[in-house]
This record gives structure tokens, sequence and C-alpha cells, in this order.
């Protein structure tokens, strides 16, 4: 009832990702966006960079049955495991993938309401209420969707759901700033703090990112800071010393930094994209490098957040009376009787 | 065999431990020496057990069935080998050694006489048997029961067309009844066994049999049943004894001072219980442990539970604490060493069984947490140290569940999170609120249904109940099958089901689905006739004077479990396989040929005649239609119908003592064999591969995450099967690291039981791990891995059984 009273605007979602635990307080329903303005050698989402909705192809999932080809009105498409088409003559009528019932094609990312995101993300009420989890916008870069997300933020609201973004901080600060205004949690990237190097890797200039995490920092919105810690490319002391000195200096409601160990879960996808994957020889760092940052991190005087934390750090832990003294949280070996 | 540790110097009551490590260490030392002891012992058949029973019913013809049982079951108990191991603390053995499958032959024989060659060597749980005992079985017991078993007369009396749907079909699984006894109790600790003692019971037997009179005709049942009492109460006195005598004995020769002072304390145990009330929690576990054994020793079969641990250990151990007789690290090790006898009971399959529960399991299942009589939260220190057991001894027995409610203390259940997490597939974590509905729905009081127990891998149970939980399990596959081939398999063409019209020409949706159920409830119909004969036949055969004496009311009213004693009698529960197939494949269907039309009728059954070779196209469009698990109303409604009929269908019937069926839907791996003599199915799924186990999603078919699938199985009316229903998870260890992924998992358990979910089991695990596991067994003796419901070593595994493991969904939350 109350969704007639408002324009459904759309938007183009990604995907929608149900039960995550890391991706914000308590367990939470992710809403990736379509469409970056950087462009993240490492990126392991590289198929949401792009704002249109996209084809992808799976060759393995290919049975050759030739449904696409009958169905091509343009005559270019191929079975995908004899490389998808002929010819560069697509018109994206989408024709192949309805007719593809082995999931070889499909679209990445689809045009949807702000209603239909919401009814979905409802779904998983009990597990957010049992959590104290929420929503959690990703992407992409889901501040570049401003008015989409102000509209399924807005019905969250209504709806007592907790809401957090994941961004890289490069958006138009006027577009957006209502729609910030309205978030319970923000997980904002700093991938670099030397501008050169930002831009170098990034495609775009940090200064901007700098400017809307000052700008957002005045809100008092609680937020974490997030590095994507990638072997030889930003893992340097000095960056990452440079990066919590800048924390611990002017966000003074930031809950700490979570260093994020680079991996290389999206190798697929590129494949998929057609796209070469450009950082094929970086190892993902190992865990005493993670743990020596992490600690570069805290000795600046910055909490370091790792899965042990919950992220707003309200959740209790205390031990109840009952438990036998010998049992205690890190097994046998520390009991004390 | 064993390491040649020395035994540190620890005393044996230690009332002041100096230093707590060096004492944390000798308790884990005797632990992981006794479990290397246990992996190193093969599952192996003893016939002691039976062939003192049939020693004694050649000395006992003519005599009431219940006291030549009860007397064959003391001539056990005074005849079995008396085993000691090193490092026990809490001793006893139902056969000659750790892990002894014994053959109840009055039950069933001839299997044996046909696998006796191939059993050692079959895939699934191969058991060794020694010269003698071959010998013995050929010589002496055969020869004895040839005639005289409970499953020749069965498969007598069963009417022919029962046979042909029901015996070595894969469609109905009769054979859990007429192949194997019942088990299916929970010994009654807290009002009967503990409070009483053994010596106790048995006069109160005497005091009953001085009442009746010979020459009334209704006492005469009552006088046998009492003498049976008298018999199977002195058989197991007669074993404490025995014990007593073993451990006195041990200790004069033992040089080591430490374990001669074990064993003088385990002798002093033994003298007192089971004949008396125990005193201490040292007594109270050997007690547990007497009993446990004994039930072995009087059935070998299933489900013998150990029920509320924590709810009768802890005021033993609270009294011990008080008059500082105990440490905390002490109990500990006594837990740790009773859950290594627990493990040590083993259920001696037949080949066709063991596909039906792979895995040597007893399905000892011991429950903790959960409510008082009163309502109140019952979790205790033993809650805790019961996780902790099942943490450091690492065996897939007992059957650890957990309960819990609304109430339960976060920490026990992050406690419980903790475990899940160690990746051995324990605890299974079960609903209070859904439970109690489950046993109300059965018959019980809400004050009595509170205290309920977990029987088996997940069927809700109470102590003062008699049923029979697992009367068999039915391919509800079969049925469609049948619907869509006019009642005929489409593996050999033979008539099997209702000769049904012909599926070209159903003019609906509706009316496919209508004749879908017709066929079902022909299974049905086979269900409840062969298990009414074997009902008959068990109270005619085998009372059970040994376990009544456990369950209240049977003294009371001087009736066995058989004939009703019980204080409450259940119906028998039949296990539903493959109900999400059946759904997947309806709504296949429905989208398919009948509203999208995309094929027909004509071109779905060919494909399904050809297994789908040469029709890729439908069955990838079959494959990715609606699949039950993905929180998708489409089908999971038809999985709400499916399961629904097959309450109202069963509850149609009542058994010999007028109780109404009841539904089940869990399974262990019922979903393989069952799978093997089905065709292509319309939901995608190939000819002859498993197919959904319990309530579960299909394999690899919920692809939505934990919360979809969930929210799937939460639809199901749970309440309407008090034979429990299962839902097993598997997780990526990656899913829930540190402190946030623990905290998720007891969240998951919290959002889907406030969902009206009953069961979920967590297997976490990578499938990397499991793949090599199966390429090096020997590296991974110690894998517990979590099979429907159950655990079991995972190297011990068949291949198939294994790969089902890894096939199944995993839900890596990155």
């Amino acid at each position: 009832m109350n969704n007639l009273s408002r324009t459904d605007i759309t938007g183009t979602v990604l995907e929608i990702q149900r039960w995550s635990v890391s991706d914000g307080p308590g367990s939470r329903t992710v809403i990736f966006l379509k469409g970056c303005p950087l462009h993240c050698p490492w990126c392991a989402n590289p198929e949401s960079q792009d704002r249109r909705v996209q084809m992808a192809i799976f060759s393995t999932r290919c049975v050759r049955c030739g449904a696409c080809v009958r169905e091509c009105p343009e005559n270019v498409a191929i079975p995908a495991a004899e490389g998808a088409f002929g010819t560069d003559n697509c018109t994206g009528c989408g024709n192949c993938i309805r007719s593809c019932h082995g999931g070889a094609r499909s679209w990445m990312g689809e045009e949807m309401t702000a209603g239909e995101v919401v009814d979905l993300v409802k779904k998983d009420m009990v597990f957010y209420r049992k959590s104290s989890g929420g929503v959690t916008f990703s992407g992409g870069e889901p501040l570049t969707h401003p008015q989409f997300l102000g509209e399924i933020i807005n019905r969250c609201m209504d709806l007592g759901i907790h809401t957090a973004v994941e961004t890289c901080g490069y958006f138009d600060w006027k577009a957006a700033e209502k729609t910030i205004a309205m978030l319970d949690f923000i997980m904002f990237d700093l991938k670099h703090m030397d501008e050169a190097t930002h831009k170098r890797l990034t495609g775009v200039s940090n200064r901007l990112i700098l400017e809307n995490i000052l700008k957002i920092s005045s809100f008092g919105i609680p937020m974490v800071i997030r590095i994507p810690v990638i072997p030889g490319v930003n893992d340097d002391e000095h960056n990452i010393r440079a990066t919590a000195v800048f924390v611990r200096d002017h966000l003074p409601q930031a809950i700490g930094i979570e260093a994020l160990a680079y991996h290389r879960l999206g190798v697929n996808k590129y494949q998929a994209l057609g796209i070469e994957y450009p950082l094929g020889h970086i190892e993902p760092p190992s865990d005493s490098r993670m743990a020596a940052l992490r600690k570069l991190i805290t000795d600046t005087g910055v909490p370091s957040i790792t899965a042990d934390n919950d992220y707003d750090a309200q959740l209790v832990r205390s031990r109840l009376k009952s438990t036998p003294k010998h049992l205690t949280k890190d097994g046998p070996d520390n009991a004390q009787t | 065999m064993l390491e040649n540790a020395s035994i540190a110097n620890r005393p044996v009551q230690p009332a002041q431990s100096t230093a707590a490590s060096s004492n944390q260490e000798t308790g884990n030392d005797r632990t992981r020496r006794l479990k290397n002891a246990y992996l190193q012992s093969r599952p192996t058949i003893c016939m002691e057990r039976a062939a003192a029973f049939t020693r004694s019913f050649k000395k006992t013809e003519g005599q009431a069935r219940c006291l030549r049982l009860a007397k064959a079951f003391r001539h056990a108990c005074e005849t079995i080998t008396i085993n000691i191991f090193d490092d026990e603390l809490v001793v006893g053995t139902h056969g000659s050694g750790r892990r002894m499958g014994a053959l109840v032959p009055e039950i069933s024989w001839k299997w044996l006489n046909e696998e006796l060659d191939t059993i050692e060597t079959r895939p699934r749980d191969p058991y060794y048997i020694s010269p003698e005992h071959r010998k013995l079985f050929l010589e002496e017991i055969v020869p004895y029961w040839k005639t005289r078993s409970l499953e020749e007369k069965a498969l007598a009396q069963f009417p022919a067309e029962t046979l042909k749907t029901g015996v070595n079909t894969d469609i109905l699984d009769t054979e859990m009844k007429w192949r194997s006894h019942v088990g299916e109790i929970t010994p009654d600790f807290q009002d009967i066994v503990f409070p009483k003692g053994f010596r106790k019971i048995r006069d109160e037997a005497r005091e009953k049999l001085e009442e009746l009179k010979y020459t009334e005709i209704e006492d005469l049942d009552k006088i046998e049943y009492y003498q049976s009492s008298i018999e199977a109460c002195e058989g197991i006195m007669t074993l404490g004894r025995r014990y007593a005598e073993k451990a006195e004995a041990m200790a004069k020769v033992q040089t080591d001072p430490q374990r001669r002072q074990e064993l003088a304390a385990i002798g002093a145990n033994c003298r007192r219980v089971p004949a008396e009330s125990p005193r201490n929690f040292w007594e109270a576990a050997q007690m547990c442990w007497f009993v446990m054994m004994s039930c072995f020793l009087s059935e070998n079969c299933p489900a013998f539970n150990v029920g509320r641990f924590d709810m009768f250990m802890n005021p033993f151990f609270q009294d011990d604490l008080e008059t500082k007789t105990i440490t905390g690290e002490f109990a500990q090790e006594i837990i740790n060493c009773l859950w290594i006898k627990i493990a040590e009971l083993i259920w001696l399959l037949p080949k066709s069984g063991s596909r039906y529960y792979a895995g040597y399991s007893g399905f000892t299942n011991l429950s903790v947490g959960g409510r008082n009589f009163d309502g109140s939260d019952a979790v205790n220190e033993i809650s805790y140290m019961a996780v902790e057991a099942t943490s450091r001894v690492g065996l897939p027995q007992p059957s650890l569940s957990v309960i819990i409610h609304p109430d339960t203390p976060e920490d026990f259940l992050l406690a419980c999170c903790r475990l899940a997490r160690q990746g051995i597939g324990f605890p299974a974590f079960h609903n209070d609120r859904v439970g109690v509905q489950m046993m109300m729905y059965a018959g019980l009081r809400p004050d009595d249904a509170r205290e309920w127990t977990l029987l088996g891998c997940v069927v809700p149970h109470h102590r003062k109940v008699y049923e029979w939980t697992d009367a068999g399990g039915y391919n509800m596959a079969a049925a469609l099958e049948w619907t869509l081939n006019r009642g005929r398999s489409r593996i050999t063409g033979e008539q099997m089901g209702l000769p049904t019209k012909d599926p070209r020409e159903f003019s609906s949706f509706n009316e496919l689905k209508e004749t879908f159920f017709t066929q079902v409830r022909h299974i049905l119909n086979h269900c409840a006739i062969s298990t009414i004969i074997e009902q008959r036949l068990h109270r005619q055969m085998v009372p059970r004077p040994f376990l009544s004496l456990l369950v209240e009311g049977c003294m009371e009213s001087g009736s066995d479990l058989v004939n009703g004693g019980a204080r409450y009698n259940i119906g028998p529960g039949w296990i539903v396989v493959g109900a999400a197939d059946c759904a997947n494949g309806l709504a296949a269907i429905r989208k398919n040929v009948f509203e999208e039309k995309n094929i027909t009728m004509d071109q779905l059954l060919k494909a399904l005649d050809d297994d789908f070779v040469g029709h890729e196209e439908i069955h990838e469009m079959l494959k990715n239609s609606p699949k039950f698990g993905n929180d998708d109303d489409y089908v999971d409604r038809l999985q709400v119908e499916m399961t629904d009929f097959n309450d109202r269908g069963l509850s149609e019937y009542t058994d010999i003592l007028g109780n109404p069926f009841h539904s089940a839907i869990m399974g262990l791996t019922y979903n393989i064999p069952t799978g093997s003599v089905v065709g292509a199915l319309p939901c995608g799924r190939k000819a002859t591969t498993p197919l959904a186990e319990g309530c579960s999603p299909h394999p690899g078919t919920d692809t939505s995450g934990p919360t979809a699938s969930m929210r799937s199985e939460a639809k199901v009316n749970h309440e309407l099967h008090p034979g429990g229903t299962l839902l097993n998870l598997k997780l990526l260890p990656s899913a829930i690291e540190g402190q946030r992924g623990l905290a998720g998992m007891a969240n998951l358990i919290r959002s889907y039981f406030e969902l009206g979910g009953y069961h979920c089991q967590f297997n976490v695990i990578s499938q990397e791990t499991l793949r090599d596991a199966q390429a090096n067994p020997d590296d991974y003796r110690d894998l517990v891995i979590r099979v429907a419901g159950y655990c079991a070593i995972f190297t011990e595994l068949s291949p198939e059984v294994q790969n089902e493991v890894i096939r199944r969904t995993s839900h890596e939350s990155l």
C-alpha cells in the first residue's frame, strides 16, 4: 500500500546476496549495484564496473543444443562453447539468453525497482532481528545511484531495517548527501593515500575521496575504514601507516581500520566477461604479513578490525557464570583451576 | 599398541589439584590413548550373545516367551567376556572386544549365513569375523534358529503384494523391524534407574509377584512378566559383580600405583552399581554405561538413547563438588571415557541395511540443554562439559544433540557453535518449541513434553514413551515415477504401482497431482500392512523384559513394552524419502508442460525414458526449473503439500495398540538406495542417482544461501511429523570465521527456530579436504563427517556416500 504513494525508481542491480556476516553488523543482505568510477586491477567483481547490463558467457555450461542459434534474429549467435558470437553485430535483444536453459549465457545486472529490492530484503527480516543485522549496499559504487539508493533506504527506515554502504568514496557529494544522511553505517575504502599512486592504480585521483570522507565524518555516522591489501601494490608500510595516521587524526568516529587480504576469487568472472585477469602474477598476502600490517595499524593508535570484531562493537560477549572454569574460550590449554 | 606413556601422577580423586596444567595434559593424554585404541580396533562380529541366547533357549523350551528371553539375557550376562582395557575409567563391553556387532538370531540370522564369505570385504561397513565365531555361528546358532526367527515368520505372513513392493525393492524398506530389533527407547535414569538401582527394582517385582495368583487367568501373564523382570535384574547385577571381581583381581597384580588405585576404585564402583543407586558422579557414569551396554546386549540395534545427560548427572557433580571429592577436570575425564565407550556400540547390519544406515553407527543419542519439567532453562555445567567431551574425543558417537529455546544462554549456544565449527558435524541443533509441539501431537502432556529428548538422529522422544520411530522408510519418488508411467518402473518396466491413466491424457496439473497422491496412498497401505504384521510378531516372539524395566509404567501395570506397558505409547513412524524430488518434479511439470507449455507431456516422457540422452535442451530446462530450498513459493508450497500429505495419509492407519501411524522426514543415507531404483525424474535428476534426503533440498539445488534454505525448510509444518525432520547445511570454514562467523551461525540457528524449523546441523569443511580424504584415507582416520543426521568416520564410508557429502551445496559467503 505504502509503495503506491512513492515513485518506483529503478536501478541496475548486479546481484543480491543473502546471509553475509562480513559486510556490516550482524547477518546482512548485500545489494550489489552496477557501475564504478574506479577501475582497480584487483577488483573481485569486474562485472560491477560497467553501469550497463552486460552479457556473460559460461562456456562450460553449454550443451550445444543450438537454441541460441535458432533464436538469434541477427544470426550472430553460436553456442557458448564455440565462442558465443560469430560476428560483432549483436543488438543485445537477449533472445539467446532466454533460450539458453543451461545458463551458459546470462545477463549480469538487472533493472529493478526500489520496491522489488525492498521485497527481497524483507524476506530475511527474522535473520536481521536475531543478529542486529540489516542490508548493505555494495557495488560497484552504490553512491553513484543516490536516488535509487535513497528510495530503498527510505523504505528500509520505515521498516526499521539497519542500512549500510560499502563505498570507494568517489561520488558527487551534492547528489548523494541526503542519501548518506539516512545511513546507519559506512564501510569506506581507502586504497592509497598518495594521489599520484591512487590515480595510477585506480584511474582516478583520491582528492575527491578524501574530501568526501571528511564530509561524511562530519555527519557523525559510525564507519569503518577498509584497506584492500594488494601485495606489492599498496601494502607498503608507508602507505598503511599514512592511512592509519589519517584515520587517527581526522576521523574521530571511525571504529577502526579493517585490512582485507587480496583474493583471486573473481578470476572466473573475468573469463566470463572475456577480459584478461590483470593481476595474474600476484599471490594473496600471507597471514603473517596481514598480522604485521594490522600491528602497524594498532601501533599508530587505531583499532584493527578483523573477523573477531563485530562492526558496531556492541555485541556483549560476557562469559556466563555457569561455564566451568576449565573451559575457557580458547580451550583447555589456558585452563586455570 | 598403545603408546607406553607413563600414567602421570594424579590422584584418583584429586580433592585439591596442584598443577592445573599437568592435570589437564593427563586428562587429554588418557583420552587420546583411548581414542587411538578405539580407532585401531576393527568392527567385528561377536557370537557370544547369540551363543548364550541359543544355549539358554535350548533349556527353556515350553516356557513363556518373555521368561525365556529374560533367562537368555541373564545367561549372556553370566557368560560374556569381561574386558577392562588400559586407561579406562568406565568399564564394560557387550561382546568379546571393543567394537562388536552382536547377532540377534531370534530376529534374523539368514542374511549372515548368505553374507558370511563377503561381509569382511563388502563396500559398506565391512565386519571381521574370527574362525571360532564363524564356527559357532554355523554349527550352533544356525541349526537352532532355522525356522525359528522372526524374519522367517514375517516373510511367510506378508501378503504377496506387500512382499512384491516391500521386500528388497528399495521402494518400501520394511526390513527395519524384521531384520533388526527395535531399540528406540531411553532408559529412565532420573526416575527409575538411579533412584532405585536394580536390586530395588527386582524387589519391587518380587512384591508384585506375591500379590498374584496362578489360579487367576488374568494374573498368569503378569506372573510371567514379573518373573522375567527378576531374571533381567539378576542378569545386570551379575554383570556388575563380575566386573567388580575382574577389577579387583587386576588391581592386585597391577604394578603401576596410579592404575592400581584406579582399578581399585573401578572395582568399588562395580560393587555398588548397577545393583544399588549411585552415590557419586563416577558411580553414576559407570551405572549409565552398564545400562547402555546392557541395552545393546539385550537387543543389538540402533537408537538406545542416553537421554538428558546433563539433567540427571549434574546433581551428582554438584554434590561431589560440595564435598570436594571431584574436580571439574576429573569429571571431564570421566565423561570423555564414557563417550569413548558409547562409540563402541555398533549395530550389526546386513548388506542391504548398510546402504540405508552407513557408518557403523549405534545411533546412541545424548541430549543436553532444553528446558526442565517446570519450564525453566535446563543448561548446567554438565551441558558445557558434554559439548567439551565431544570436542575433545571427536568420535562419531554419542550423537550429541542440543535443545535450544529462546532463553537458552547465548554463551551455551556459542559453545555449541564453536563445536560445530570444528567440522565434526556435532552437535545437532533442535528447536525446543517444535519438539514440544511434536510430542504433544503424539499425545504427551505439555509438562512431560518439556522434558523431551532426542532419539537416534533427530527423532523427538521421551523416556516414558514406547514407540517404533523407524517402522521403515518409503520412496516417494517411486510414486511420481508410477504416475508418469502407469504404475510401472521406468527402469525394469515391471508393474509395481497402480495402473493409473496414460499421463498424456491428464487434462490438468491437478489431475496429475491427485493421481500422484493415489500412488502414494497405495505405498502407505503396504507400509501399514507390513508394520501391523511385524508388530504382532514382535508381541508374540520378542517381548523385552530388560528394557521394560527401564520405562515407567511396565512395572506398575505388569506388562511388557510390546503389550503397551509404557506410560505413553506412540504409533509407528514411517520415513518418507525424496519429497523434495517430487516437489521439484511436479513444479517442473506444472511450469513447462501445463503453464508455459515449453514442452509436451509426450516430449517429457520420452526424455525421461532416454534418461535425457539426446534431450539436452529439455534436461537443462528441467534442471533450471524452480527448486525447493531457494525460498521460492512456486515449488516450496508443493513441498509443504507433499509433507502434509505424508502426515494425513499415515495417520489414517492405527497400529496394534490403537495409536495412529505418523510421519518422519529424515532418512540417513536412505536417499542413495532409494534413488538407485528410480529412473530419470522431471526435476532433471538422472536415473539411479540419489534422491533428496529427508526434508532437505535435493543436493546441489539450494543455491540461494542458508537463509533461503532455512526459509524454504521452515515452510514445512514440522510439528506434524513426530518422527522428526532434518536439515543439513554445509558451510565452508571461510563463511564462519572469527567471532563474527560464530555469532552469525548462532543467529542463523535462532532465526531458523523462530521461523518454526525443527532441526539443523552443519557440515563445516572444505570440499578440497573431503576430496583429499577420499584419495588418502590413511591420513584422515579421525575425520568425522555428518551424513544426513548422524556422524561417521569419513574414510569408512563407501565412495558413493563420500561423493554425496562432497556434492551437497556449500554455502560459502565471501
